[in-house]
């Protein structure tokens, strides 16, 4: 059974591909006098933008005079991005003006030329998006000696709508995030004469809140005789710069046919620490290559010895 | 609709398929994608997809029509010829830490297999187990509290585990609470009252806004909701939670809570080196503490533990007798911590097919 925000997810999805078709659909048929065949179909995953190309056929003839103006309603969402003149291979000087309402072009402004490329270009939703495309990625990781592995696979769902339009589909871009997890790393590079720090910092400002002079004296011999060196914010810094996508860039790798994107970490409400870093990793996806699969390889071992090392630099003198 | 004969397969199997995939390794009921892709030429009536019961189809990528008949899928129709898939997911967790899954994929032809593909969906679940535990903890004047509860706990099974920790109280188990909301409300409820302006004022460290923002509000709302931590004196907290709980004290409140940043970010620093323990393992509440009131009982603890999806599995119950043989101020609490030392035994998927 769905739950009802189920079913009103797919109601939405479905709406918003039917929607899609409905304003495509809308072009050509505004386009139709120019018998407009639709070249590629082009959709980038992580900008949210669909491209259509459109060839048109405009002899200058009868048919420019029985069809002076063509008019499209903006409701449709569509930009009228470029036209070519594809006799003469130079772009049309903005044939299509825009009015706030509605684009159109006049074709008796138009060159003498016959054949044209218009490229249309939109917006797509993200339900649009997870209803074409799947992406999966590995939620633990698989162990080989110091590396870890992630599988990463993305495939097309449901072309069905479009391969009835379209004999090119190119999905661009594909993104599949994969979260790494590093909160050990750090907790385990850090010596134990840091939390030990921290913790004589914590009953320090405890007793200066609780108004203890004597706590708080001997508190403070204690803490300005520790050996260790550091402010709780220096720490947390350091983290910060170390799961930044700089940093940690160098750690992970990928295979065929993925390619790296985006590295950010993960924050979580209350958590100071970032405790996950969000790899995304991105493929194209056509008719002809419909399904992705790979792997993502994170050198945790190296990552980790990393990670000690700036923290003994931040911490020179970690240990009696 | 009765099954085609399965040995008809062996002779034609060479052919055609120029990608094939399962993802190689999964939690229980997490999304396992599988997919064929073939040159469009072939040709096929159906294509008959045979599930282990414990499995469901929960997607599928590609395809028109088909028809459900328990563990038996049909697909009478795809929309583009070249390829299909699925997202199998186990129903329910699994008993042991690794279990095999077959999926057997047949292309059908006048009732007969053309084609057929088997993929082992292999699922693997975190285990916890209590290996090493002290019967009995003898309480004498000068036992060193610190040490005196040691028990080990082994991880096994593949993933990583979330633990959080009760304590038996009285026959009931409450949660040990989040050290980080219990610190700053001990801290907040001795200190509202005061005037903030004496409060803290000198030290000026830069926090990320955002962290003291999402920080303070998920204090301030769990406060509201009535968690609050167990070991407090009552009257503070019911003052307290009067005054956070009064809107008109807002910004007050806020004022308050980050004029203790310097304290959170170490109470958080601190919490977050005690969730993480060793690899593979968060413990909410940190290492757990038990309260003794009363000697002679015994000291119940249960270890409570889910995977990276959140399935919750059996949990371990640890129980040690305490004997009081204390000859002064033998009412007084006590607050014995529980050190535990962690055993690794986890396993991996087979990392051979995984290459990058």
């Amino acid at each position: 059974m769905l739950s009802g925000a189920e079913i009103g997810t797919a109601i939405a999805v479905a709406q918003a591909t039917k929607e899609l078709l409905k304003q495509l659909n809308e072009v050509s048929e505004e386009l139709k006098p120019f018998k407009p065949d639709v070249r590629s179909f082009r959709i980038d995953y992580l900008g949210r933008n669909s491209e259509v190309k459109y060839l048109l056929l405009i002899p200058d003839g009868i048919r420019r005079h029985l069809q002076r103006k063509i008019e499209i309603p903006a409701i449709t969402g569509f930009r009228f991005y470029e036209m070519w003149d594809l006799d003469k291979m130079e772009p049309v000087n903005s044939p299509w003006a825009f009015n706030g309402e509605k684009w159109s072009l006049d074709v008796t402004k138009l060159p003498t030329s016959e054949k044209y490329w218009l490229t249309v270009k939109g917006r797509i939703s993200k339900e649009f998006l997870d209803q074409l495309v799947s992406v999966k990625a590995a939620e633990n990781p698989a162990r080989a000696k110091e590396n870890d592995f992630y599988w990463i696979h993305s495939a097309l769902k449901n072309v069905d709508a479009f391969e009835k339009i379209w004999t090119e589909l190119n999905i661009e871009q594909v993104n599949a995030d994969v979260r790494i997890g590093v909160e050990r790393m750090f907790t385990s590079a850090i010596p134990q004469g840091v939390k030990d720090k921290l913790e004589l910092q914590k009953k320090l400002l405890d007793a200066i809140t609780a108004g203890n002079r004597d706590e708080e004296q001997r508190l403070k011999i204690k803490y300005r005789t520790s050996k260790v060196k550091f402010t709780p914010s220096e720490l947390s810094e350091l983290f910060v710069r170390l799961v930044s996508g700089d940093f940690f860039a160098d750690f992970v790798q990928v295979g065929q046919p993925f390619i790296m994107n985006n590295i950010e970490p993960i924050k979580e409400p209350g958590i100071i620490v970032p405790e996950k870093v969000k790899v995304g990793v991105q493929t194209d996806l056509t008719y002809k290559n419909p399904a992705a699969n790979g792997n993502l390889c994170f050198f945790r071992h190296k990552y980790s010895l990393a990670v000690t090392e700036r923290v003994k630099e931040i911490l020179p003198l970690q240990k009696k | 609709m009765s099954r085609p004969e399965k040995e008809l397969n062996t002779q034609v199997t060479q052919v055609v398929f120029t990608s094939e995939y399962i993802a190689p390794w999964a939690l229980p009921k997490e999304e396992i994608p599988v997919h064929l892709v073939w040159a469009p030429n072939m040709n096929f009536d159906c294509i008959q997809i045979l599930l282990a019961p414990e499995m469901t189809v929960k997607e599928f990528y590609n395809v028109e029509s088909f028809e459900r008949l328990n563990t038996e899928i049909i697909v009478r129709k795809l929309h583009s010829p070249n390829f299909f898939g699925f997202v199998v997911t186990s129903i329910e967790q699994i008993k042991r830490s690794h279990e095999k899954k077959e999926i057997t994929i047949n292309f059908i032809v006048d009732g007969k297999i053309q084609q057929s593909r088997i993929f082992t969906a292999n699922i693997y679940r975190p285990e916890l187990s209590v290996i090493e535990k002290p019967d009995v903890i003898i309480l004498k004047d000068d036992s060193n509290l610190k040490e005196l509860v040691t028990i080990s706990l082994k991880l096994s099974g593949f993933g990583r585990m979330e633990i959080s920790t009760e304590l038996g109280l009285g026959g009931k188990f409450e949660p040990n609470v989040e050290p980080l909301f219990q610190e700053m409300t001990r801290r907040l409820t001795t200190t509202f009252r005061k005037d903030i302006s004496n409060l803290e004022k000198k030290k000026k460290i830069e926090i990320n806004p955002q962290f003291v923002k999402q920080t303070t509000q998920a204090f301030i709302d769990s406060i509201r909701k009535g968690e609050m931590p167990i070991k407090m004196n009552m009257s503070d907290i019911e003052d307290f939670k009067k005054w956070i709980g009064d809107d008109s004290n807002y910004e007050k409140i806020v004022k308050l809570v980050s004029e203790h940043l310097e304290n959170i970010l170490i109470d958080s620093l601190l919490y977050y080196f005690n969730r993480y323990p060793t690899e593979g393992v968060a413990l909410s509440g940190g290492s757990p503490s038990v309260i003794i009131k009363s000697a002679d009982k015994n000291m119940k603890l249960r270890f409570r533990y889910k995977d990276s999806l959140h399935n919750e599995y059996e949990p371990v119950q640890v129980e040690i007798a305490i004997k009081d043989l204390r000859t002064t101020e033998r009412d007084k609490e006590l607050e014995l911590p529980v050190n535990i030392k962690w055993v690794h035994e986890q396993i991996s998927p087979t990392a051979e097919e995984v290459k990058c």
